[in-house]
């Protein structure tokens, strides 16, 4: 009782000493004393502390306390309350999931943030990436410790060219290496480190310096890495070390804070206690003992495994061959590496969608939005719906109308294409989707977005062709094999224009224009030498002329020639004479083309496909001539002046093509080398039985099937329209994994999806994340473990449960036979 | 035939209501001792039975045709929980017998059983009906042979637990209103029963569940236990119940301050549940699907 009385007292007396502490610590810091004594102080307090509480509950605390009930609840209330919070407080989530690592290999893989924050995915291997990391959030995340960056040697090397000795450092290193007999590459090297290092510390100790109100002489003596100990507010007014134990609390963190598992081990003393001295130890009674059992070898397993187990990523980069193997595994929560005994290799990697079949029921005099419809219009699709496709189940319309039967269904197949998959919403004509790219890494389309990619039909003289600048690209598809003979041997274009030459006397002569070819012409006299260069965009010349404005201007082709070792660049508008150079006194030039029947087309590309024909693309130009060659989905084509792409998003030959399906089984999936940048490599098959009002029909359906109409109106247009479309939603991800051991060799392969790992030598390899690099390659996220003490937490659940169900099920049944045994044996004894 | 079969939760939406109206009904019969209460009784069971065989009807239709479980869009899921709530009711219905009792106290068990199936299963019906019931692909992560017994082990678990936690404000409710006008409420202590029975039964459920998803989560990520938030929230909920559980044992706890522990742990389940998408660390956790 004394003691209670004496309790806030005694508190008040500690609270003070530690108010005083506090003052003093802050005032020696300003003082220019670093206030290690504070955290002296507030320690040996808080052992003052524990004494006091310890003697106020004395030695019988373990027995008289842990053991009772009421420990428990308040254990596990505090158990609840934390994990409340920790579920609550949570540093800012953007930050705490980005990492950047680099790794042994030398190259850098980013964090689960990847696809959010792409700046913050490094690649050493350029140093314009390298500038990232001096940007905003980054450095905010680099402050929080949540990033770490570890540039290659590569890097540095990279670096360094960038770094210029001063005079003095130069002699220095010429001496260093002189004297130590080193070679001057390395002193160099050595050098430029070393200035860079010193450099670093002095901006640090400037920081430092000007936040703390301190010297800066001061911090770069007593600061020995000073960008740590930078905390803001906190060293602003004293507070490191406050700041420092604040975090030591792990408030943002706390299930990674020590005084969580400190919880969390009370909470095992607490059953271990109070199950020996409480648990009635009979064999009705001994789901409680098995209970608690489990909950201690739980905790236990955790303990050992918090001990043991390794855990960490890779990501791996398909199409990137330096980036498909790895033989180290980023750990998120230390983030280091640790390196594994053995090599793992991305095989192969895809991803795997779910489809739906999608049913239009058409009106052909409204649009869907129920408004008349005009010549224009095209949404005439009424309803929409989708279905998820389902074996053995049919789906109805309208009422139990039209019923679909999905006959058979496979989730997997390839489907053999030899160019391109024009997809479901590929329209019914011969057609094809073209896109247009200034270069091959970049998806930036010249139509904007690849959305727009017009589609090009064969028989629509307005829509059968499209212009740009100066290039055509157009779909022809031949009907015939003679047509198609013709398709790909068109001769050249016909005119290249003239070089107008006028003197000052008004003479004028027109030379016609034959590229790459030297002629000698008489002009006022004089014996002239011209060569006529090329025809390009003045701006193709001006490097730092920003690529879009320079396609977006209306620029007018250039005539380049050499005139007697002289090159000029002539315009083609007719009012703009060019001076001549001074062999030619006072004469002027001018680019005359101005083709009226061309519109300007120097090349044209021509897609021609006909039905037993492999498609072709032939490129036709003024200076190039005629040139074809075999289709591919990426082919390069010149974009007035600028190479660029053209590509092939679409192509449908004849209204009657079909492709053929085919059934992947896992073995052909592990052969098949798929697009990296692309996920259409597998898709869908289904067999389907449509029956309704009109004569029922059967059909196959793959996602590049054009849409399979049913019914017919009064005028003999379809009435319902079937696709089978692809969705946004994985089925799966595919990574095939293999464990190469260090001879080389191939000991396991396996397809990892999410529910089934890689296993091997005690790790297991999980798929984990999945998304695309910036290039448009797969990067596959594949967590690994090692955990050789999981068995031990399998067995503690197993206990958990056994015993749970042994409480409330089995000992509640045994008591009621019991009872009722007891009861009839009572009423027999009556009787 | 597809269209009578997705009319089938509308009809156990209709069974329901009318079971809770003839369960008060019954408790009426009984309280004014009317001859009719006894034959009265099969009515109550007949309608019992075919609400839940229609109800499991609708669930193995939609399990025969969904490649899965049916127990993962949020129609599925709501209608799952009213029918383990209403399995669960007709246990602790069975168990305690209140046709037994005699008088006003008959009523009043019958009442809060009326309660049970009309608040607990007849409003989780509604809350199925207001989601789209159009059957759903899995995600890849939950392509798993524990799918189906983690999740239906949850169902059971939450939809008991939660009608203990009805119960348990019930009683709060009727106890602090008795208290208060100083009467004394003899019942109070079979409601209090009532709701550990409950518990019990659901406890060891929601154990299994968690045990299960940590083994799920070991073979799927490669680790049983990551204080995800849902996890983390599965477990403070079953960590409330633990704490009621063993409260029961300390003198002074049994009655009233046990009973909002339940209600806490109801709370604390139905954030696990339904609210968990809105905490802040959420965002980062690997049970959020949509």
């Amino acid at each position: 009782m004394a003691a209670r009385n004496r309790t806030p007292l005694g508190f008040g007396i500690i609270l003070a000493f530690h108010l005083c502490v506090l003052a003093a610590g802050v005032l020696l810091q300003n003082l220019y004393i670093h206030a290690s004594p504070f955290v002296f102080g507030v320690a040996a307090n808080a052992a003052v502390t524990a004494a006091i509480v310890g003697a106020f509950f004395g030695r019988a605390f373990l027995w008289d306390v842990l053991r009772g009930f009421k420990s428990a609840a308040v254990l596990l209330t505090l158990l609840a309350a934390s994990c409340i919070m920790g579920t609550l407080f949570i540093q800012d989530l953007d930050l705490r999931r980005v990492n950047v690592f680099e790794s042994p290999e030398g190259f850098a893989k980013g964090g689960e943030g990847e696809g959010r924050y792409p700046e913050f995915v490094l690649n050493p291997t350029s140093t314009a990436n390298f500038g990232n990391t001096q940007s905003g959030r980054f450095a905010i995340a680099q402050s929080f410790g949540i990033i770490k960056v570890f540039p290659s040697d590569e890097l540095k090397a990279k670096l360094e060219e960038k770094v210029v000795l001063r005079g003095d450092q130069e002699a220095r290193v010429e001496r260093v290496a002189e004297v130590f007999g080193r070679s001057a590459a390395e002193a160099r090297r050595e050098a430029i480190l070393n200035s860079k290092r010193r450099e670093i510390e002095r901006d640090a100790a400037d920081r430092y310096a000007k936040r703390n109100f301190v010297s800066r002489n001061w911090a770069k003596k007593h600061i020995p890495n000073a960008e740590e100990h930078d905390v803001g507010w906190f060293g602003r007014f004293g507070l490191y070390d406050v700041w420092k134990w604040t975090r030591s609390l792990h408030v943002f963190d706390i299930f990674e804070a020590w005084w969580f598992y400190f919880l969390l081990g009370m909470i095992g003393i607490n059953v271990i206690v109070g199950t020996i001295a409480r648990a009635p130890w009979n064999l009705r009674d001994f789901g409680i003992v098995v209970t608690h059992a489990g909950i201690i070898t739980i905790l236990t397993g955790a303990f050992i495994d918090h001990c043991v187990a390794k855990e960490g990523y890779i990501h791996f980069t398909y199409g990137k061959p330096e980036l498909q193997i790895a033989s180290a595994i980023g750990d998120q929560k230390t983030k280091t590496y640790a390196h594994l005994p053995f090599q793992v290799r991305l095989d192969r990697y895809a991803t795997e969608y779910y489809h739906e079949l999608l049913v239009e029921v058409v009106d052909w005099d409204r649009n869907g939005d129920g408004k008349p419809r005009q010549e224009s219009d095209e949404n005439v699709f009424v309803v929409e719906r989708t279905f998820p496709i389902r074996k053995d189940i049919a789906l109805e319309l309208l009422d139990g109308k039209i019923k679909i039967k999905v006959g058979a269904y496979e989730p997997r197949v390839f489907i053999s294409s030899d160019i391109v998959d024009a997809g479901a919403n590929a329209p019914l004509l011969p057609a094809a989707k073209l896109g247009l790219y200034i270069s091959r890494e970049s998806d930036q389309n010249l139509f904007l977005t690849r959305s727009t990619e017009p589609w090009l039909f064969a028989f629509d003289p307005k829509r059968s062709a499209l212009e740009f600048r100066d290039s055509r690209f157009e779909y022809r598809y031949a009907r015939s094999e003679e047509e198609y003979r013709r398709l790909l041997t068109t001769p050249p274009l016909p005119d290249n224009g003239a070089l107008v030459l006028r003197g000052t006397d008004g003479e004028e002569q027109r030379i016609p224009v034959t590229l790459g070819e030297s002629q000698t012409i008489r002009f006022g006299g004089r014996r002239v030498r011209v060569t006529f260069q090329s025809i390009r965009s003045a701006f193709a010349e001006e490097e730092n002329v920003n690529l879009d404005s320079r396609l977006q201007r209306r620029e007018e082709p250039w005539l380049y020639v050499e005139v007697d070792g002289t090159v000029l660049g002539v315009p083609r508008d007719d009012s703009d004479f060019v001076s001549a150079p001074p062999a030619l006194k006072g004469a002027t030039f001018r680019f005359d083309w101005n083709n009226p029947k061309d519109n300007g087309v120097r090349r044209i590309y021509r897609v021609v496909a006909a039905a037993n024909q492999p498609p072709m693309l032939v490129q036709i130009g003024q200076d190039a001539g005629v040139r074809a060659e075999p289709l591919r989905r990426r082919m390069r084509v010149a974009l007035h002046g600028l190479p660029g792409y053209l590509e092939l998003a679409g192509l449908v030959r004849s209204a009657t093509e079909k492709r053929v399906p085919k059934v992947v089984t896992d073995e052909e999936f592990l052969r098949e080398g798929g697009d990296p940048k692309r996920d259409e490599a597998l898709a869908a098959w289904v067999d389907l039985e449509i029956t309704g009002p009109w004569p029922s029909i059967r059909r196959e359906l793959t996602p590049f099937d054009r849409r399979l109409p049913y019914g017919e109106d009064k005028q003999g247009r379809p009435f319902v329209f079937l696709r089978l479309v692809k969705t946004r939603q994985t089925r799966d991800w595919f990574s095939v994994l293999s464990a190469i051991d260090k001879d080389g060799k191939v000991q396991k392969t396996h397809t990892v999806q999410v529910n089934s790992p890689l296993r091997y030598k005690g790790y297991r390899f999980f798929q984990a994340t999945a998304g695309r690099d910036r290039d448009g390659f797969g990067v596959t996220g594949i967590s690994v473990t090692y955990n050789p003490g999981v068995w031990y937490m399998y067995f503690g659940f197993l206990l958990l449960t056994t015993g749970t169900c042994w409480i409330f099920f089995f000992k509640p049944a045994l008591d009621k036979r019991r009872r009722r045994r007891r009861n009839e044996a009572r009423r027999e004894a009556a009787a | 035939m597809i269209r009578i079969l997705e009319q089938l939760p509308n009809t156990y939406f209709v069974l329901y209501i009318l079971l809770a109206l003839t369960l008060v009904t019954h408790g009426v019969l009984v309280w004014k001792n009317v001859s009719i209460a006894k034959p009265f009784r099969f009515l109550v069971w007949g309608l019992f039975c075919t609400a839940i065989g229609v109800h499991l009807l609708h669930f193995f239709w939609r399990w025969s045709i969904n490649e899965h479980a049916p127990i993962q869009s949020k129609h599925e899921v709501f209608a799952a929980t009213a029918l383990t709530t209403t399995i669960f009711s007709g246990l602790l219905y069975v168990g305690q017998k209140p046709w037994k009792m005699r008088g006003a106290s008959a009523l009043a068990g019958s009442v809060v059983f009326g309660l049970l199936i009309g608040v607990g299963s007849v409003a989780w019906t509604v809350a199925a009906l207001h989601q789209d019931p159009k059957i759903q692909n899995l995600v890849p992560a939950l392509q798993s042979y524990w799918f189906a017994p983690h999740v239906s082990s949850y169902m059971l678990g939450y939809g008991s637990l939660l009608i203990a936690s009805f119960l348990a404000l019930f009683y709060v409710i009727v106890e602090s209103v008795c208290r208060f006008r100083g009467i004394r409420w003899t019942a109070g202590p079979i409601v209090e029963r009532w709701t550990y029975r409950v518990t019990s039964m659901g406890f060891p459920f929601m154990t299994a569940a968690l045990c299960m998803g940590a083994l799920w989560a070991d073979d799927s990520w490669g680790e049983y236990w990551f204080w995800d938030a849902k996890e983390t929230w599965a477990l403070i909920s079953w960590a409330f119940f633990v704490v009621y559980l063993h409260l029961r044992y300390v003198p002074g706890w049994a009655g009233l301050k046990g009973q909002l522990v339940v209600i806490s742990g109801g709370v604390m389940i139905w954030i696990t549940y339904l609210w968990i998408h809105v905490l802040p660390a959420s965002q980062a956790s690997n049970h959020v699907y949509n």
